[in-house]
């Protein structure tokens, strides 16, 4: 028989026996992953999938970093409704890169957008255009955002410094720009507030060479406030809930998640530091068969994240934990709980379906 | 008019100056208040569950009483129900000190050096804290139809007065380090209070009586000899609010 390189490969680069003979419990680490101790503090931010992380992370014993925590005085449901420990700070979800970068720019005085301040749909309050859905009802006045945010910088610069981890989660390549100064939203104006203007506003759809570059933009700035700092990558599985892209939605979140996941492949085989963890292929890939899906093929369901932080925290912190129970069929209970947990997940991207609908 | 002014702490300055009235002037209309933690009629509230207060009513001690009070003596009905909430969470300067901006009104500036939350989660904490408060004005609506509420004496502007006087209640709870919050805070604390009991007395079909202007100084804050400590008010206080709830 003939020698080859193939010959000597192990399991993990033979889809036989590390995918089809696994099924949905595959474990698509192979050679060395990021250690996290205890003593590490690890930061989170990213699309809505990172939630889940953070929410891990906080129950698993980890050092989870949450520099920008609600008083104790206010009310626990209110303040999570309001964005307080879903991430490290209180910055909501980061959809994009573009929006990564330009949040350290922000919280270092490097960048001050022109078009600050929205009004809410209802011209009753506040919207902070960088964090639209952060504050439930908007804030009482411009004068309240901008103190909320002076201080939102604080914790997002305090959390630079001081992390030795950062997950952050890559969700979308789609985002809606200004085109005075290139300020990147969250969320296109006039869906949470502000007023869409086609002379002011613009859809842009990155690149795979520019979200690299944005990540290796976000990992300099990074490095030089705290040059310990470690970046672990994922891409979220969840599509898109909506696509301006003039495609199918189909194949946008295709691309969008094509790109998403290329430049994390290339960001981490570059940057000293930089690392990625296979969540999307864990959920997406064909040995799940879709069962990690909820009904509307999007949210990713409790059973899913599960897996997902079953596989990080034994690569990442030699932790073992017992893998569910396998459900012969749907509960009532166990969707009720499911559901229970997803509608703790704000995100708030299903706002363009619920204003078009 | 005979008045029945119902509600806890807050009714000592209107028992006072009811006392002195009566004393003086034995023949004229009476003002009586029922406190409705005292023992007579404990436990407070019925249908209470895990601190769910959405289904409470009265106890039935205290439920008799008050109907007694209006068969006998058709008083016009008063609240000073609660009126301490916002003194437990900002009278004292708490060990990570907080402020907010209150929308629509000046008062006080703000303590730079404290830590910023939107009025909005101030006022859902106060929401949270004051469910017991809202459960007794439904309950004495239940009894008693529309009623007026007085609105709960406004801070004093004093520290060096309250660290001087404050009650033991709070001096327990200060760790032996007592640090009086700022004039400010405790100002916004009391107006966002008012606002929100203000809201739940008119979904009640009731009338939010504002404090007598003669017992506030030009400041809006409470003048000292209207003062019994640093959160009730004294005797010519309870006068002053009696004269403004016959006055309605």
């Amino acid at each position: 028989m003939a020698e080859h390189p193939y010959r000597s490969f192990p399991d993990g680069a033979y889809w036989r026996r590390s995918v089809a003979a696994c099924g949905a419990d595959v474990d698509p680490i192979v050679g060395e992953f990021p250690r996290i101790d205890q003593s590490d503090r690890v930061a989170t931010a990213g699309s809505c999938f990172a939630q889940h992380v953070a929410r891990h992370l906080a129950a698993s014993g980890f050092n989870y970093l949450v520099t920008e925590p609600a008083h104790p005085i206010v009310d626990a449901e209110a303040a999570r409704a309001a964005g307080y420990g879903v991430y490290t700070a209180r910055y909501g979800n980061i959809y994009t890169t573009l929006q990564l970068v330009q949040l350290v720019d922000r919280a270092y005085g490097r960048f001050s957008p022109v078009e600050d301040v929205w009004v809410s749909p209802d011209g009753s309050s506040v919207i902070d255009p960088f964090r639209p859905t952060i504050q439930p009802g908007g804030f009482a006045s411009e004068a309240e955002m901008h103190a909320d945010r002076a201080q939102h910088f604080s914790a997002v610069r305090q959390a630079l410094e001081t992390l030795d981890v950062m997950i952050f989660t890559l969700g979308l390549t789609e985002g809606w720009v200004s085109t005075i100064d290139g300020a990147a939203f969250p969320l296109c104006p006039g869906v949470a507030g502000g007023t869409f203007d086609r002379t002011a506003h613009a859809f842009r759809n990155l690149r795979m060479a520019e979200v690299r570059t944005q990540i290796g933009a976000f990992v300099e700035r990074l490095q030089a406030l705290n040059p310990k700092a470690r970046l672990i990558l994922t891409v979220s599985p969840v599509p898109l809930a909506a696509t301006a892209s003039g495609h199918h939605v189909l194949p946008a979140t295709t691309y969008s998640k094509s790109v998403l996941r290329a430049a994390a492949q290339e960001a981490a085989e570059d940057l000293d530091g930089v690392y990625y963890f296979p969540s999307y292929e864990i959920i997406t890939g064909p040995q799940a068969r879709g069962r990690f899906f909820a009904e509307d093929l999007r949210e990713v369901t409790e059973e899913g994240v599960e897996h997902v932080m079953r596989v990080f925290l034994r690569h990442a912190a030699g932790i073992e934990i017992a893998p569910l129970a396998q459900p012969s069929a749907v509960t009532d209970d166990g969707f009720t709980r499911d559901m229970s947990r997803w509608v703790e997940t704000m995100c708030d991207e299903t706002m363009l379906d619920d204003q078009n609908g | 008019m005979n008045l029945l002014v119902v509600g806890q702490s807050h009714v000592a300055a209107i028992r006072a100056a009811a006392k002195t009235h009566r004393e003086a002037f034995p023949d004229e209309p009476r003002t009586r208040v029922i406190h409705t933690l005292e023992e007579a009629y404990a436990p407070e509230f019925e249908n209470v569950a895990e601190g769910d207060y959405s289904a409470a009513r009265f106890s039935s001690k205290l439920r008799a009483a008050i109907a007694d009070q209006m068969e006998r003596h058709n008083p016009r009905i008063a609240s000073v129900i609660g009126g301490n909430v916002h003194n437990a969470l900002a009278l004292m300067r708490h060990p990570r000190p907080f402020d907010f901006l209150l929308s629509g009104e000046q008062g006080p500036p703000r303590d730079a050096g404290a830590e910023l939350i939107p009025e909005a989660l101030v006022r859902a904490t106060l929401t949270q804290k004051l469910q017991p408060d809202f459960a007794r004005l439904r309950a004495l609506r239940a009894i008693a139809g529309p009623f007026v509420h007085v609105e709960s004496p406004p801070p004093v502007r004093d520290e060096t007065y309250i660290a001087a006087h404050a009650e033991s209640w709070f001096r327990d709870r200060s760790d032996g380090q007592l640090v009086v919050a700022g004039a400010g805070l405790r100002w916004r604390m009391w107006r966002l209070t008012s606002r929100i009991l203000c809201e739940a007395v008119q979904a009640l079909d009731g009338h939010f009586l504002q404090v007598p202007t003669e017992v506030q100084g030009n400041d809006g804050f409470l003048r000292l000899e209207f003062a019994a400590d640093p959160t009730h008010g004294n005797e010519a206080y309870g006068e002053a609010v009696i004269r403004a709830i016959e006055d309605r």
